[in-house]
């Protein structure tokens, strides 16, 4: 293998360390080798170049770590997934990357090593990168799943030792398009083959959305009896329980704790604690969250919102508040910022009967609203801060516009329900989706309704108003650019009606790039589309 | 207490992996050429094993042994693992020549290509076995690989030597304390091979017998479910 053509990245916070292993790669001939020492060095090289090879070690210092890194570049697509990357590790980190469950380096390497067996391992990474190169194209920050599964297909039927990385691809890739059956299939006939745990948790992912949820929590039990370290199986049962148990899915993330304590899984064990309404385990949670990252990179404005919470709950106000201050000393100063501590700070000083304070918070947090574009969880915490304040009004006008942005988010939604929840207005929260849902689709229908009885200008127009109302709602986008088309179908090509329907489709793409409508809709535009008209990159 | 005990190991490890460095640099030094430094670096790469094998098997008595079963491509992980045995191999006399030969045959595993298990855990205990028969043969050793008939995967190592006493043969659950052996790496191939399970119940496990090369030596077989 011929490394003096490929552009590495090294990162470590031990200058020592870096100074070793620069010198082995150099042995081996990769020479074009850039270095960074911290999380945030290495993110602005990589934003700003294009690198081949990553070589980080587990211990990033100041308590952030590889793992860590190594998911939020893949998460962000800051690092494409032809980018190979090496996690080199002491023993202690070698059992938290090895069990790692979604993102996994392409490789780990113990320390000490030496330049050869660094040589043997950068060899075999690049020539499976180079194998898998005609399917990873196609996983870029834009899937393109058409073209990823018949190159999976493609590199199946040559039959190399790659098939098995392979058939795993092509298994994350149908289920991620709800090919439940086939999905399946395809797990069953690893599994005949051998026994693996991903084919074990892929099976249990497939049935559940073949609608079998009983079936895949025995088979995810039983699996993690035989991998009892294996992280993927315990998000996976995490996840499944969530919906109907959440007492038992906080046990579950408990347990995925003791495997591997990261951020993301105390984060998770926080949310579900509040939710069960411990609020001790919810505070030493989230307090790890904020703690363990001393750099800011990891945590979010939700890791200290939750914190918050969790003291407010104890009647902790003083914990709390600090939690709230202690936000400002983290995050950047943005209005979103602004808004979160504000509304938080409401919902503090209400709980300490502080109603003058409560107030003035909740104005600055309203301001903040009405100025700037907010995120969906900031969004909430204002909604909250309204109810804590006795303006139900106010908070269900906030909820109303979400639910309707974000009909098909269950996340979302269930976010929601935790809001009424909180507020005590359980009922109230289940009635309001309720009638947002049905509103919806009301609206769809009475659309095609217009549509099939010749009055499609004013189907058109009502889609269009919603669709415009509402950038998040994936359905009403598709239905209206649908609407668009079938005017284009009937009264022939308008380039103005052409660009109207590429903009819907593309806004419903970034809102749900995987909504079942949406491949339909494409095939439509593309038949109805001139030569000259934008392509959709679908 | 406990605590201490893993602490200690480790740092013991440590230790013997910078003892590792320096005699590397010290062969370097003396043009690769010294066979007590090569006796030396076997000696510390076989306690360096004991450790791991003890740390092992302290944690699964503890209940926190962590296993990473993976897929592993059987041709990368027997070529490793060769190549480390290599680099760590004792001299059988004062001449330094080596009178043993290792017969691998690893046909079987391009077909199997690659298999689930804990590439770290099972690379010792291959390790040890190895070792051992090195230490035991008279000249061959016949070390392969090759599919379980009914599921799984297979490692067989054999010897040309007098093969297992019979008091170890016997005591098939529990390794015993011989003159030559404390039955550590004995104790912790069970233990791992135990721990690799499916979930439909099948588990690993060791099998010894005295039919190596067909005469009496000592054969170690390591099967994976």
């Amino acid at each position: 293998m011929d490394l003096r053509e490929k552009f590495g990245l090294l990162i470590d916070d031990m200058p020592s360390m870096r100074t070793t292993v620069r010198m082995q790669l150099s042995t081996i001939g990769l020479e074009k080798c850039d270095q960074a020492s911290t999380v945030k060095e290495a993110i602005d090289k990589l934003n700003a170049k294009h690198y081949d090879l990553i070589v980080c070690d587990y211990n990033l210092g100041k308590g952030t770590d590889g793992q860590q890194f190594l998911e939020l570049v893949r998460r962000k697509h800051i690092l494409p997934m032809t980018t190979a990357f090496l996690m080199i590790t002491g023993e202690t980190g070698y059992q938290q990357v090895s069990t790692a469950a979604e993102y996994s380096p392409d490789d780990y390497l113990l320390k000490p090593f030496t330049a050869d067996t660094l040589g043997t391992r950068l060899g075999r990474i690049f020539d499976k990168k180079e194998a898998l190169q005609p399917v990873y194209k196609h996983l870029g920050a834009k899937v393109d799943y058409t073209s990823a599964l018949a190159a999976c297909d493609e590199l199946i039927a040559k039959k190399s030792r790659y098939t098995l990385e392979v058939l795993r691809i092509k298994g994350d890739l149908l289920l991620a398009k709800g090919r439940a059956t086939e999905a399946l299939a395809l797990y069953e006939s690893v599994l005949q083959e051998r026994a693996t745990p991903w084919a074990e948790v892929g099976k249990a992912l497939a049935l559940i959305a073949y609608g079998n949820p009983d079936e895949a929590r025995s088979l995810l039990e039983q699996a993690l009896v035989a991998y009892p370290n294996y992280l993927a199986a315990y998000d996976a049962l995490a996840d499944l329980l969530v919906k109907t148990d959440k007492f038992a899915a906080q046990q579950v993330v408990d347990q995925a704790l003791h495997v591997a304590s990261t951020t993301q899984r105390q984060r998770e064990l926080g949310a579900l604690a509040l939710a069960n309404k411990d609020y001790e385990r919810a505070e030493g949670a989230f307090r790890f969250a904020v703690e363990r990252d001393r750099t800011g990179f990891f945590k979010s404005h939700d890791d200290y919102a939750g914190l918050a919470r969790s003291c407010v709950e104890q009647d902790k106000v003083q914990d709390a508040l600090a939690a709230v201050k202690d936000m400002a000393t983290h995050f950047q100063r943005t209005p979103e910022l602004a808004a979160r501590q504000a509304a938080l700070e409401s919902q503090v000083y209400v709980r300490a009967g502080d109603e003058k304070n409560a107030k003035a918070a909740l104005l600055r947090a309203q301001a903040a609203q009405k100025s700037s574009k907010l995120d969906i969880n900031t969004m909430l915490e204002i909604a909250q801060a309204c109810f804590a304040n006795g303006q139900p009004d106010e908070a269900k006008k906030i909820i109303e516009d979400v639910a309707e942005n974000y009909q098909e988010d269950e996340k979302v939604l269930d976010s929601i329900r935790t809001v009424f929840e909180v507020a005590g207005l359980e009922d109230e929260g289940a009635l309001l989706l309720d009638d947002t849902k049905k509103r919806m689709i009301r609206l769809n229908n009475e659309a095609v309704a217009l549509a099939k009885s010749g009055e499609l200008d004013k189907a058109i127009m009502m889609l269009v108003e919603a669709a415009d109302r509402l950038p998040n709602n994936a359905q009403v986008a598709i239905n209206a650019a649908q609407a668009v088309l079938m005017r284009v179908q009937t009264g022939g090509v308008d380039m103005t009606q052409i660009t109207q329907a590429h903009r819907y489709i593309t806004q419903a793409i970034k809102a749900n790039p995987l909504h079942p409508k949406l491949d339909p809709v494409v095939a439509f535009y593309r038949k109805l589309a001139p030569p000259g008209a934008r392509p959709l990159e679908a | 207490m406990e605590i201490l005990l893993a602490a200690a190991i480790h740092d013991a490890k440590n230790a013997l992996n910078s003892l590792g460095v320096w005699l590397d640099k010290a062969q370097q030094e003396c043009g690769g050429q010294s066979s007590s430094l090569i006796q030396a670096k076997a000696v510390t790469a076989t306690i360096s094993g004991q450790l791991v094998e003890l740390l092992a098997l302290y944690r699964a008595g503890e209940g926190n042994l962590r296993m990473a079963v993976e897929d592993q491509y059987l041709e990368d992980f027997l070529a490793d693992l060769m190549s480390e045995l290599a680099s760590t191999r004792p001299m059988d006399d004062a001449d330094g020549v080596s009178v043993q030969s290792i017969a691998t045959d690893f046909a079987a595993a391009k077909d199997i290509g690659a298999w689930a298990f804990d590439a770290y855990l099972v690379k010792f205990v291959l390790l040890d076995g190895l070792r051992n028969a090195l230490r035991h043969a008279r000249q061959q050793i016949r070390f392969s690989v090759a599919a379980e008939p009914g599921g799984g995967i297979r490692f067989d190592i054999a010897d040309d030597g007098a093969g297992y006493p019979d008091e170890i043969l016997r005591a098939e659950s529990t390794a015993k304390m011989t003159p030559e052996s404390s039955g550590l790496g004995l104790s912790f191939a069970r233990v791992i091979a135990e721990r690799h399970a499916t979930p439909a119940g099948r588990h690993g496990r060791v099998d010894l017998a005295n039919d190596g090369f067909g005469k009496g030596g000592a054969r170690l077989s390591l099967i994976l479910p």
